[in-house]
């Protein structure tokens, strides 16, 4: 686990390991990069979603 | 908006199933009980089990119900086969695409072999054929499922059980992913089929109960020990679930069944919904389940994907999802070939056949919404 690197959760700031494979991934958005739980990763995505949504 | 796409992995109950349980939701006695408290839940079982048994057009004394469609697999390979090297009969041939549960009964026998399927997940009956011939001294057990519930392919029972009558094998049939779709008459299978089994929670009956039917010269060793059901399934039955699956079946409607809107949301998503493809048998070929729609959108993680069109109301389900703790991807995908960077990129839809105009515009539409903003991320992501 020593060599396993942590990442700070985006949503909730606990670290988390990531996948490594998803990590590796290039070719797609992996939630697993940047949430430590699917929770976490809903949350993300509604901000991502809020932030595309027009300005009144 | 609410809507449930992900049929095959379990149905609601029907209003008649609904109502029947509650009907005899205070009959508590044990059917195994020979006093009066008994006998109610006795002739239900007794009424559950002549209902199944005409559905499929077969003698009430050749079927029993188990757990799980899994607990019927697991029966029906493991109660056939032995672990001992001297009192093991059988070589066991199995589907790669068909459900966990049979591939991992069948992966646990002394001696076992995954069969070929096409690109579009059917047995490759060539090569069953000659698999078979290459097999010399034991007996052959041949075990598919009759439609793959993943990518929603239909195999040609008669076609693959005369191959496996000229090799003088027994055939085990899991049909779970099929019987919802297509009516299935035993007088006509029973000249190929020696084991059927199928689960009751996707025929709109209670969860917890399966169906195990067999050729009754067929003798298959217990997995729980006890008494009920000629000792074959023993264990307290199931009242509440086995009435419920007697029910459904009794009411079942195979006329509602239709690929309409199946093919409504394919064809939006292929004429607006760029790098997408449909895995699996032609949408048009009549070896694809009606309401299945498995879809590659290339770029675009799946589990993602069902995270965000949840969040948006529209229950799906993923068909490779990467787990910490299991690398592997979906055997089904490997076994017909996907591309290794497509596998993750999946999801599977399927429909009750009910969904409305509205309803399906509004999946449709969130469907783009939803795959373009993954797309998008992955871009800025990079970036």
């Amino acid at each position: 686990m020593a060599d396993k690197v942590q990442k700070p959760c985006k949503i909730c700031g606990k670290p988390f390991i990531p996948c490594a494979d998803c990590a590796k991934d290039k070719t797609m958005f992996h939630w697993k990069r940047v949430a430590c739980s699917q929770e976490c990763a809903r949350k993300y995505f509604a901000k991502v979603e809020a932030s595309r949504q027009p300005k009144s | 908006m609410q809507i449930y796409l992900d049929y095959a992995s379990t149905t609601p109950l029907n209003n008649q199933v609904k109502k029947y349980l509650l009907d005899i939701l205070d009959l508590y006695g044990n059917p195994s009980s020979p006093h009066s408290a008994g006998e109610k839940p006795r002739q239900i079982l007794t009424d559950a089990k002549h209902s199944v048994a005409e559905f499929i057009h077969v003698a009430s004394s050749d079927l029993y119900f188990t757990p799980s469609g899994s607990a019927s697999n697991t029966l029906a390979v493991k109660g056939l086969t032995s672990e001992n090297p001297r009192e093991n009969r059988y070589q066991v041939f199995y589907s790669p695409t068909s459900h966990k549960s049979m591939q991992k009964a069948c992966q646990s026998c002394l001696s076992h072999t995954p069969l070929e399927v096409t690109p579009s997940g059917e047995i490759d009956l060539l090569r069953l054929d000659a698999i078979l011939s290459q097999n010399a001294s034991l007996k052959p057990l041949v075990c598919i499922e009759a439609a793959n519930s993943e990518i929603g392919t239909v195999n040609n029972i008669a076609e693959i059980g005369s191959v496996v009558r000229k090799h003088k094998g027994t055939f085990l049939v899991d049909a779970t992913g099929y019987i919802p779709f297509f009516k299935i008459d035993m007088g006509l299978w029973g000249k190929y089929v020696d084991i059927l089994t199928f689960s009751g929670h996707k025929l709109h009956a209670l969860k917890g109960v399966g169906v195990l039917w067999k050729r009754r010269d067929i003798i298959l060793k217990p997995l729980i020990y006890g008494g009920q059901q000629d000792g074959i399934v023993s264990g307290t039955e199931n009242v509440l679930g086995t009435a419920s699956l007697g029910k459904a079946v009794e009411t079942y409607d195979y006329s509602s069944v239709s690929p309409t809107q199946r093919n409504y949301v394919y064809d939006y998503i292929i004429r607006h919904i760029p790098h997408s493809y449909l895995a699996g048998a032609p949408i048009e070929s009549g070896s694809r389940l009606p309401h299945n729609l498995y879809i590659c959108f290339q770029g675009v993680e799946g589990e993602s994907l069902m995270i965000l069109l949840d969040m948006h109301g529209i229950q799906v389900s993923t068909g490779s999802a990467c787990n910490s703790t299991d690398l592997s991807p979906s055997p089904v995908l490997t076994a017909i070939g996907m591309k290794q960077e497509d596998i993750h990129s999946c999801i599977r839809l399927t429909f009750s056949g009910q969904e409305t105009k509205e309803e399906l515009d509004y999946v449709c539409a969130t469907l783009k919404q939803c795959v373009t903003c993954l797309r998008d991320m992955c871009r800025q992501d990079v970036s």
